[in-house]
């Protein structure tokens, strides 16, 4: 098998023909302007270097206290799961497995999916669920809502901070630091190139 | 640097009229028989099934749980043992009056506007695939992508709700509970990225084919 000579393009069916590119340099679709692939430097590394250290961060967010809200006297310390857990003491589940599912699950599985996928290809493994792993990270990008979450964050403290001292956890940074990551991750992230150099690993060595 | 096969002149070669069967996923070419991608096993279809019904019956899901989003109070606030409901308009009134306009800007745009807005542009969307002569293909492109886009970013006041809840649990001091309207937010956010997912973007160049 071999790698394709022309693309159909994803958003408006037009025929392109591919030309090899150098770094970069984008290949976009002549007639919607969508973009087929970036070539970065050093793509294969960055990703790499990125996902360890999202996950690592991701991890390192669960250990500490996430927020702290003081006033007159008492205050209350929280952890990243306690969002979560309060939403389901007052019953919301769906909200609460949705906020679960959006901000932790997601981008911590495109993050290991990244990996996994990564690590086959580098050292030119034939790891078992390679392909269905990346397909996966293509079907979970638009779910990913971490950097949504830190928003709504900022969002709410700036709300409360007439009424309270609002102070942040280490796991709070550890979770700003993870969600740049993922976006880095995200950035280089490129589903042509990554099946370019699956098929290399699956078919031509 | 792509070599376009067709000038702008003449009809495009697309996939379609071509009958290729190159995959949307992995960008493998297949032989014009395959039905599964050889490559990453992807079920092959020229355009998506029944796209436009999907994307119909999910905006109308996304329009009924509009009613509940805005009318039910997304949050309760307890005070001093007094018991405040406020709804997604009624917080931005309220950020708007204690002077924080951006924030009540962010979440104005965010939970009010970008709602309705991905909600009529993808109606207007559905009907203009459906007229015969498409003029302007790349700007309704344009309006889809974007459309794709900002989807995540309704999510915002839902998230602001969780973190509120969790913080903000003092007994009669000062407490939030969450409110119905952010379980119908929820939905209605997810059902329009649903919405937008199942709209086939093929269908806004068809008749340029």
């Amino acid at each position: 098998m071999s790698q394709p000579s022309q693309v159909t393009c994803h958003e408006c069916d037009l025929l392109v023909a591919l030309k090899p590119i150098s770094e970069g340099q984008k290949l976009t679709c002549p007639r919607c302007r969508f973009v087929f692939t970036r070539k970065f430097p050093l793509a294969q590394e960055k990703l790499m270097a990125f996902g360890v250290s999202g996950l690592f961060f991701l991890v390192l967010s669960f250990a500490f206290p996430f927020l702290s809200f003081i006033t007159r006297g008492s205050d209350r310390t929280i952890v990243l799961l306690d969002s979560m857990r309060s939403l389901q003491e007052f019953e919301f589940f769906s909200v609460a497995m949705l906020l679960m599912l959006t901000t932790i699950i997601i981008p911590g599985l495109v993050l290991f999916a990244v990996l996994y996928v990564l690590i086959a290809i580098k050292w030119k493994l034939r790891l078992p669920m390679l392909n269905s792993t990346a397909k996966l990270i293509s079907y979970l990008i638009p779910w990913n809502m971490a950097e949504i979450f830190l928003i709504g964050i900022l969002v709410s403290l700036i709300k409360i901070t007439s009424l309270a001292q609002i102070e942040f956890g280490y796991s709070f940074y550890c979770y700003v630091l993870f969600v740049l990551c993922l976006t880095a991750t995200l950035v280089y992230f490129d589903r042509f190139q990554l099946w370019y150099w699956i098929r290399q690993v699956e078919f031509n060595d | 640097m792509i070599e376009h096969e067709s000038s702008h002149q003449s009809k495009a070669k697309t996939a379609l009229s071509q009958y290729q069967r190159n995959c949307e996923l992995c960008y493998f070419q297949n032989p014009s028989d395959a039905c599964i991608c050889e490559c990453c096993g992807k079920k092959l279809s020229q355009r998506k099934k029944s796209s436009l019904q999907h994307t119909i019956a999910l905006l109308i899901t996304s329009i009924i749980l509009y009613i509940p989003a805005n009318l039910l109070p997304i949050m309760y606030t307890n005070y001093l043992g007094e018991i405040t409901e406020s709804t997604i308009v009624g917080g931005v009134v309220t950020l708007w009056g204690q002077g924080s306009y951006p924030v009540a800007l962010i979440i104005f745009v965010a939970s009010v506007l970008v709602p309705i807005g991905k909600i009529l542009a993808l109606i207007w969307l559905c009907y203009f695939v459906k007229q015969t002569k498409k003029r302007s293909s790349e700007k309704n492109q344009q309006l889809y992508r974007v459309t794709e886009f900002i989807g995540r970013w309704s999510m915002v006041d839902v998230f602001v709700v969780a973190i509120l809840v969790a913080l903000i649990q003092m007994g009669n001091l000062m407490s939030v509970h969450p409110g119905e309207a952010a379980i119908a937010f929820a939905g209605l956010v997810i059902t329009t990225m649903l919405a937008a997912n199942t709209f086939d973007s093929k269908l806004i160049w068809q008749s340029k084919d």
